[in-house]
């Protein structure tokens, strides 16, 4: 009994310990999985699921035509581990460092530090991955890591660099459209999430979830490649001659819808390199600078200046460029008719004590268009004066000069003026010609565009649309027009005054023969430099006069050169691109009687014929010729079948056993037309030559340098500038 | 007193019952059902195992097949990324600047004169007519002739 009782006893008390034990787990079990369910949860999602992010492919950005200017592509970064590299240090070190030109050493040194993880190199190229893998498999070496990466790549170099800015380390925009629409190109991470065991394996796929990446879109530019080729050569020539100390902009932008056809800026950089300054005129005068600290700092400030896009992130006083809105707004006000007359008598006294001077010379009396061709400040100061302070700053605001274009860079910066009740007659007498307000070179081009297309400020842009990867169009950005700012007369009879300008003394540089082009040139006096003699000379043309499509604008900051005139530096260069570029857009060359005569014809082949036979090809073709020899069928000729020859060249033919001799090109620099004409048909040459033949042309260009060998007979090219020519 | 632990009668072999022979007998029904259950249990057990290999395998082939997937994905990535890499070189050299430096300084082209190209303005029909070299055809061969009788004299 007493033994069934204890029994009793001890079950019972079993039971109460076990139902103790197992309430003491159910609340453990509760609070874990109920009350910090959250925490544990996390803790377990942690160890056992891996994340690992998909990194979206940048998007491209295309031409107007859809050529490639930046694209995006895997690359590696290459890594080792120290600690699993053991004895093949040395071996790795020569190898890696001959593949990517570095120092060995340095990389024996890493190895040595010790650890699970020591960079080498980023960004290197999918071939030379491969080719360190390769090495490892054969060599049977581990710790060589390689991690991926994305490169954005820039095919054509520092080609509209500007414009297109470039990317970080960690792919982000810092500069031009990467930054602009970063977060168009740059899309959305994607990740991959799995689950792993115990010792870090991944288990098998029903364990894993994919997010996909949004990739980046894709960007098709207003640019186009060629245009911007055309543009940039053109600059490239006029730095090199004319010695432009403090780079130089160009901007063509088609006049009706805003869109830049072209963009550049010269001292530039390559995006595929950004940090290194290129420039060599810029290297040369930096290696000048003895003290190491001080050079740093100037390098650091040239690599920021070589970033700046000059068309939009610097400002400029126009000078005479700017008389072209003046002229605009004083037709639109009435305050001029075609009719007025001014007087111009080399000066004039604005208020006592102050006189302003005529740059050029005593114009005498002269009718309102007429100030705009012979550029005249006086006649500009009273034009000024008739059209008032209040009027004057209504249309400066209503060009669009006070406040920023809008256009989708980053970067651009304010302009700085004078307000209505900031100006003074003295400030207004130099307003009036374009001096004291300064613009940048993308307000003035837009502006400029508004005086000849009808009247209309549009915004210019460089992106045209966002597409997607499968050439879906997402968005669409279209010329906005902000408002008219002048009546379609009077921007009839701007067009008409700006191709009397070009074809008129002295700014006949801009002229191309078969194309209406009007434009204007202007000089302005950089009056914060010290150096008196640092001028910004520009010229902003359109064309066709008829039917405007497309204006450019080009500007050299501190030139020197033989002038530091607009008109005799960038008159050349802005007839150079647009002869490039309006044949490209298809714009159809009309010639006059007086054209046509001076047009390229085709030598025709003669070589074989009768003389007689010879002499009807060569009339047919309006071509002179010379026999040489006493032979009756030509046995040589000079220039030879096929060539390009104006209407005039004089052929050789040759018969009997002469053949074309060499003589040395002569120097024709600085010479005058006719001077050049007469040296060259002694030396037995011919001649094609560009630009206007006035009394002040000097030659600038020759095709053969010389003492150069040249054949009798070769057609040689000279282009001549007239240098007297002022703005 | 007589206690039930003295009482040996109770042992004698008088009171002894004979206990009931029972005589077992296999159910023909119980034995085929034993025998079903086996089986079943026997196909049951099969079939898992089939199922579980099935299984197992299957996971392996598409675990493979993921591999081989991600596999083929990584090799056109970097096949890819080579492309645009060769492209970007070729590009590069075949840029406008250096093809125009090339066909001027190399080749000794010249560009095309605005003035050399000639602008045909299209009709409706299409058809482009010039005239102009029947009319050279044949003062070509009066010029031949005339300048062959020439020659003989």
């Amino acid at each position: 009994m007493k033994r069934a009782v204890n029994a009793k006893i001890k079950i019972t008390g079993m039971v109460l310990l076990l139902i103790v034990l197992f309430l003491f787990l159910a609340v453990r079990l509760t609070v874990i999985a109920v009350v910090d369910h959250k925490k544990y949860s996390e803790l377990a999602t942690s160890q056992q699921v891996r994340d690992m992010e998909i990194t979206p492919k940048r998007g491209t950005i295309y031409d107007t035509n859809m050529n490639v200017l930046a694209e995006s592509a895997v690359c590696w970064t290459v890594a080792i581990s120290p600690d699993d590299i053991g004895d093949d240090a040395e071996k790795v070190a020569e190898f890696l460092g001959e593949l990517l030109d570095i120092d060995s050493e340095s990389i024996v040194e890493k190895s040595k530090e010790g650890g699970k993880y020591s960079r080498i190199m980023r960004k290197v190229d999918e071939p030379t991955a491969a080719k360190i893998r390769e090495f490892a498999k054969t060599e049977k070496i581990g710790g060589i890591i390689l991690e991926e990466d994305s490169k954005r790549y820039y095919p054509y170099g520092n080609f509209a660099s500007h414009i297109l800015g470039f990317v970080g380390t960690d792919n982000y925009g810092l500069a031009g459209l990467e930054a602009s629409y970063n977060s168009v190109l740059s899309g959305t991470s994607g990740r991959i999430i799995t689950a792993q065991n115990a010792v870090g394996s991944e288990m098998y796929y029903q364990y894993e979830s994919v997010y996909n990446p949004v990739e980046g879109q894709n960007l098709v530019l207003t640019i186009d490649e060629v245009i911007q080729h055309y543009l940039e050569s053109a600059l490239e020539t006029a730095v090199k001659e004319h010695h432009v100390a403090n780079r130089a902009t160009g901007i063509i932008m088609d006049v009706n819808t805003g869109a830049i056809l072209g963009m550049a800026t010269k001292g530039d950089f390559d995006p595929n390199n950004p940090f290194e300054i290129i420039d060599p005129v810029v290297l040369e005068r930096l290696e000048k600078i003895e003290n190491e600290e001080e050079r740093e700092k100037a390098y650091y400030a040239e690599q920021e200046k070589q970033w700046n896009n000059k068309a939009i992130g610097e400002i400029y006083e126009p000078g005479s460029v700017y008389k072209v809105i003046t002229a605009a707004t004083a037709l639109e006000t009435n305050s001029v008719s075609m009719d007025s007359t001014f007087y111009c008598g080399g000066s004039i006294e604005v208020i006592e004590g102050t006189t302003m001077y005529c740059a050029i010379m005593a114009h005498g009396m002269q009718t309102f268009p007429e100030c705009l061709v012979n550029s005249c400040n006086p006649g500009f100061i009273q034009i000024g004066q008739r059209i008032g302070r209040q009027n004057f700053w209504e249309y400066f605001k209503a060009f669009g000069f006070s406040e920023k274009t809008g256009i989708d860079l980053p970067g651009e910066t304010d302009s700085v003026y004078y307000t209505a009740d900031q100006m003074g007659i003295v400030e207004l007498a130099s307003v009036s010609y374009g001096q004291s307000n300064s613009i940048t070179p993308i307000q003035m081009i837009t502006a400029f565009s508004a005086t000849v297309n009808g009247g209309y400020l549009v915004t210019p842009h460089v992106v045209r649309q966002i597409i997607d990867n499968d050439g879906n169009v997402i968005e669409n950005i279209g010329g906005e027009i902000k408002r008219q700012v002048i009546s379609r007369e009077t921007s009839d009879r701007m067009r008409l005054m700006l191709e009397d300008v070009v074809t008129g003394f002295g700014s006949r540089n801009a002229y191309v023969s078969g194309f209406r082009i009007g434009g204007k040139s202007g000089t302005s006096q950089k009056l914060s430099s010290e150096n008196e003699r640092a001028f910004v000379a520009s010229f902003c043309v359109f064309a066709p006069v008829d039917d405007p499509q497309i204006a450019c604008l080009v500007l050299l900051d501190e030139a020197n050169s033989y002038s530091i005139y607009g008109t005799a530096l960038v008159g050349p260069v802005v007839a150079n691109i647009m002869s490039n570029t309006l044949p490209y857009l298809g714009v159809e060359p009309s010639y006059t009687e007086e054209e046509l005569l001076t047009v390229d014809v085709g030598v025709p082949n003669v070589v074989g014929m009768s003389l007689t036979m010879a002499y009807d090809q060569m009339q047919k073709k309006g071509l002179k010729f010379e026999v040489v020899g006493d032979g009756t069928s030509v046995t040589e000729q000079s220039p030879k079948g096929g060539f390009a020859a104006p209407r005039g060249t004089v052929v050789y033919l040759y018969t009997g056993d002469e053949t074309p001799q060499f003589v040395d090109m002569p120097d024709l620099s600085n010479m005058s037309p006719s001077n050049a004409v007469s040296t060259l048909k002694s030396y037995g040459l011919n001649v094609r030559m560009t630009g206007p033949d006035n009394s002040g042309s000097i030659v600038v260009y020759q095709s053969h340098d010389p003492g150069e060998k040249v054949l009798t007979g070769t057609v040689i090219t000279i282009e001549v500038v007239d240098s007297t020519g002022r703005d | 007193m007589s206690t039930t632990a003295y009482d040996l009668s109770r042992f004698s072999s008088e009171n002894v019952v004979e206990r009931r022979r029972i005589e077992v007998i296999d159910n023909p029904k119980r034995a085929a059902k034993s025998t079903r259950y086996r089986g079943t249990l026997i196909m049951l057990s099969v079939f898992l195992v089939v199922l579980m290999v099935l299984t197992v395998y299957n996971n392996m082939v598409l675990t493979d097949t993921k591999n081989l997937a991600n596999a083929a994905v990584s090799n056109l990535n970097s096949l890819e990324s080579e492309y645009t890499y060769l492209s970007y070189k070729l590009d590069s050299m075949v840029s406008l600047k250096n093809a125009e430096d090339y066909v001027v300084k190399e080749l000794g082209l010249v560009k095309v004169n605005p003035s050399q190209v000639e602008y045909i303005s299209l009709q409706n029909s299409d058809v482009i007519e010039k005239n102009e070299i029947s009319e050279q055809k044949i003062t070509d061969i009066f010029t031949r002739l005339w300048s062959a009788v020439i020659a003989i004299f």
